[in-house]
């Protein structure tokens, strides 16, 4: 029938459409595709084919923790977060471990970094964010216009001026958290130890920050993917406002829209 | 004219520290080291121009590094305009340091140009 996806942390697939001792299959994880093979029960259970470790399983999942796709190119991107997420376990897996170590060394090598992630005094989630988005422009070249750095502010700083100059090449334009609600496949940007605002970010590209991909859009909440949470990658929750905008809180103050469009490589 | 002995034997010594990639170091220190405390970040900074490192916060005290674009150094301390360091020796950062990862330390009196990442 359609695509679909997880749009929960966890959900279980069940063998019938009921919850009872036994009859789980697979635990399915945020953002996995799912196939529907019906429309919801009256009980809202919907049957699917997914696919769980190279295995093709059908089963039955509640339907009101499934999404409808949002555009192929924001869904690239979530996708790329969703899979540096699993490959650190979840959050789990830290970042001074083998294999872990050996990921951080490719998210730094890949921005030009001859590190090889074993250093972990080096704040590298600005290098996790530029990994996601390069990985995500093999499908859509437009997210390779990126401003790819070790460093957030850089890359918010020219997401800022590109949206200010109404540059259509830009993958992303900066706004205030008040003037875009957050979609699928937006990044979220937030200081740290420095208080900086919209307006000073849109004059400097040289401060500590931290920014995450929006993966999750609840109706209170969102969850955005990053790295570095907790030496690991990591999910982290951020507040809505009643209107539907990211709250001002925790030091949050930029969201950068995706505007890739789809521009899908033959 | 020739140059005197001292100046060939601060020449040569020069040259040798160069060679061998170590910060060269003086002999004569005007004023006493002072140590910088525990450093209270864990983050490392990438420079993006060269530094020179005294051996406290006074501009006679012996220069105890210099250290090139690229090397990573911690900011500890703050003491008037001065600003307590501490800098990787031979590794990137002070992470895999053994000894409760403690680094060389000094001192240097303007504002570092760095990257700092995350």
């Amino acid at each position: 029938m359609t695509n679909m996806y997880v749009d929960v942390e966890a959900l279980n697939l069940r063998s019938t459409a009921q919850v009872a001792p036994g009859n789980r299959i697979a635990i399915l994880h945020l953002c996995q595709e799912v196939e529907t093979l019906s429309d919801a029960d009256q009980n809202g259970w919907v049957k699917v084919r997914v696919d769980v470790e190279g295995t093709a399983h059908e089963g039955f999942v509640s339907g009101r923790f499934l999404r409808e796709p949002v555009a192929e190119a924001r869904e690239a991107l979530v996708a790329q977060a969703i899979r540096e997420w699993l490959r650190f376990e979840k959050g789990l897996g830290r970042e001074a471990v083998d294999p872990f170590f050996k990921y951080v060394g490719e998210m730094w090598q890949a921005i030009g970094l001859r590190l090889d992630g074993k250093h972990t005094d080096i704040p590298w989630s600005a290098a996790a964010i530029s990994f996601m988005v390069r990985n995500a422009g093999e499908k859509f070249t437009k997210y390779k216009n990126f401003r790819f750095s070790g460093q957030h502010s850089m890359y918010i700083f020219d997401s800022i001026g590109r949206q200010i100059n109404e540059d259509n090449s830009a993958p992303f334009w900066g706004f205030q958290l008040f003037e875009a609600q957050p979609q699928l496949g937006d990044i979220v940007c937030k200081w740290r130890i420095t208080p900086q605002t919209f307006e000073t970010a849109a004059v400097s590209d040289d401060y500590k920050s931290h920014c995450d991909v929006i993966v999750r859009i609840g109706p209170d909440d969102l969850q955005a993917i990053g790295g570095n949470i907790g030496d690991s990658v990591g999910l982290t929750t951020y507040k809505k406002t009643p209107s539907g905008f990211v709250e001002r809180a925790d030091h949050a103050f930029a969201l950068l829209v995706n505007k890739v469009p789809e521009n899908r490589v033959a | 004219m020739r140059p005197s002995r001292p100046v060939v034997a601060g020449i040569l010594l020069l040259a040798v520290s160069c060679a061998s990639g170590q910060p060269a170091l003086f002999d004569e220190a005007p004023s006493s080291p002072v140590p910088v405390p525990d450093c209270a970040t864990s983050e490392a900074e990438r420079l993006r121009s060269p530094l020179l490192v005294y051996s406290a916060p006074d501009p006679d005290s012996a220069i105890v590094a210099r250290l090139e674009a690229g090397r990573y150094i911690y900011r500890c301390v703050r003491s008037g305009d001065w600003l307590g360091i501490w800098f990787a020796d031979d590794r990137v950062d002070c992470s895999t340091r053994p000894d409760d990862r403690k680094c060389p330390s000094g001192w240097i009196n303007q504002d570092p140009d760095t990257e700092s990442f995350g």
